[in-house]
């Protein structure tokens, strides 16, 4: 699957062995064990090794290629979560992004759908048309950091010389972006939602807390109406943070200083911005630069009404549900559980 | 990224939340967040550990990092994928090494247009995009200047004065797509006749 936990035993060619518990947090490496001093130590250590399951391993068992679904929460107009659950179908072959790393957040992003929405009908769930073709090729992006292709042999072209041909190669290239667009179309008919899977830091402010209240502001102010993503499901798994190792071997002062938990986020699918071009890429390039202008600090400045802000945390509305349910900025220092704003 | 409304037209969705937090909360650890290829001047400048106060403006001026970014890449569409080949100039940005980002950045102006190529759709914007440069260049050099004079005068936030300048940017020049942004900016401002 996309996600694990990695664990691995290291050892030197002497007698002595170490253990490195390797986690999105960082690393803990045991003092060092004596293969003949510490023969008892070692093979009750092979024991245990041999009895661990996939999930002491650092598998995931609810993200599963196999299983390909999982159960979220709905994310609530207040910010928080409701208490049923619903299934959320994932696609690890429709791939949108991936930031691979031992460490951090290690982001992916994948299609996923729920077979309750309108678009496409269940016969269509799970599944990429014909024109998308079949898998992780549907609609693929390649960045080509180094490309002698495309950009090389016009180097030294000036913004004139380039400007000429342009419209020779109009044609064949808007034939292509055509079909590419309509691949993606297809892709996003089928699977009209993201699951985003990440190890987010628990002193944060979580995702989908912010996304719902910008939802909230969108609703009164045009420029951010339309211009932030739709927030749906989402869930964290407490089970899979990275405080429970450390907690054990009490190896923090600070239990909330970088510890990170698997969380897991569905939001509705946008396109990738680079589709756009000419007049279309200008103005929804400058929408969202005007929609990053309301996410400012509220007090000091006049050109932002209250209404129109992001809350400072201490003035946050207890009907937005800090109070209500257990969040992971309480336990920071200033911050008192159950304060009036 | 973008998202297609009921009516057809394309909307720019800000996405990506998940590092964002409130203003004046207090943060518990000395990251450096954000993505390193579009970074301000001054956040690259002098390396990450650097504790350097995250202001607003730092986030505009790494929308105008990822306008040129997205104005000169070209992108070639291959059956069901899409293929993005970024000039060979942006290497830079996308190096560990933090100082060839910087000077790259720097030089922007200069060769924004020049050592590569800017596809035909967007040659239209083509000075603007170097008006949005080297405004940001130049405020970079009065700030380096300011500490080169010994300030250590921390810096305020100020977005009502960072929007009021793009205001005046772009309002100083009649290229197209100038109109719209500079109406679009002085409603976001609520300073009519700023200008």
């Amino acid at each position: 699957m996309l996600l694990w936990s990695s664990r691995n035993l290291r050892s030197l060619p002497d007698d002595s062995l170490w253990i490195s518990w390797v986690d999105r947090e960082g690393v803990i490496v045991s003092t060092r064990i004596g293969l003949f001093e510490d023969l008892p130590l070692v093979l009750v250590l092979l024991l245990v090794l041999q009895r661990f399951g996939c999930r002491q391993w650092g598998d995931i068992p609810e993200l599963t290629s196999e299983k390909r679904s999982i159960l979220l929460h709905s994310v609530t107009d207040d910010g928080t979560l409701g208490t049923e659950e619903v299934n959320v179908e994932f696609h690890p072959e429709d791939k949108v992004h991936s930031g691979w790393s031992l460490f951090g957040r290690a982001t992916t992003v994948i299609g996923a759908s729920t077979g309750m929405k309108g678009n496409g009908g269940p016969a269509e769930e799970g599944r990429i048309g014909a024109r998308g073709g079949v898998g992780g090729d549907a609609a693929e992006t390649m960045v080509d950091g180094d490309s002698e292709g495309l950009e090389t042999d016009e180097t030294n072209l000036s913004p004139r010389d380039t400007a000429r041909g342009e419209g020779e190669e109009q044609s064949s290239l808007d034939q292509a972006r055509d079909a590419y667009r309509r691949a993606r179309d297809d892709i996003i008919k089928a699977h009209d939602l993201v699951l985003k899977i990440y190890w987010a830091e628990t002193w944060r402010i979580r995702e989908w807390e912010i996304m719902t209240y910008a939802q909230t502001l969108g609703k009164t102010d045009k420029f951010i109406r339309g211009h932030v993503p739709e927030v749906k499901y989402a869930r964290d798994f407490d089970r899979y943070s990275t405080r429970h190792i450390r907690d054990f071997l009490n190896l923090q002062d600070n239990k909330q200083a970088g510890t990170r938990t698997l969380r897991l986020v569905v939001m509705n699918r946008l396109r990738p911005i680079h589709d756009l071009r000419g007049e279309q890429l200008w103005d929804a390039f400058w929408e969202c630069f005007t929609c990053r202008c309301f996410f400012v600090q509220p007090d000091d400045h006049p050109l932002i009404g209250s209404v129109r802000s992001l809350p400072a945390l201490g003035q946050w509305n207890p009907s937005w549900g800090y109070q209500s349910q257990q969040s992971d900025v309480q336990h920071l220092p200033g911050w008192k559980s159950g304060g009036s704003p | 990224m973008y998202n297609i409304s009921p009516a057809g037209k394309a909307e720019g969705v800000l996405n990506d939340y998940d590092l964002a937090s409130w203003d004046k909360f207090p943060t518990t650890n000395s990251d450096r967040t954000g993505t390193v290829p579009f970074m301000a001047l001054d956040l690259l400048h002098g390396g990450l550990d650097q504790q350097i106060p995250r202001l607003y403006r730092h986030d505009a001026e790494s929308f105008v990092w990822v306008l040129a970014y997205l104005t000169a890449i070209a992108i070639e569409y291959k059956g069901h994928s899409v293929k993005i080949s970024r000039p060979p100039y942006f290497n830079l940005w996308f190096k560990d090494d933090l100082q060839p980002n910087y000077t790259s950045k720097l030089a922007l102006y200069i060769n924004y247009g020049r050592a590569f190529r800017i596809p035909g759709y967007h040659a239209q914007y083509l000075t603007t995009v170097r008006k949005l440069i080297n405004h940001w260049v130049e405020l970079d050099n009065s700030l380096f200047d300011m500490k080169a004079a010994g300030s250590t005068e921390p810096e305020t936030d100020d977005p009502k004065g960072i929007l009021e300048g793009l205001i005046k940017l772009v309002g100083a020049d009649s290229q197209k797509g100038f109109a719209k942004v500079q109406a679009l900016l002085l409603e976001a401002v609520e300073v009519p006749g700023v200008v």
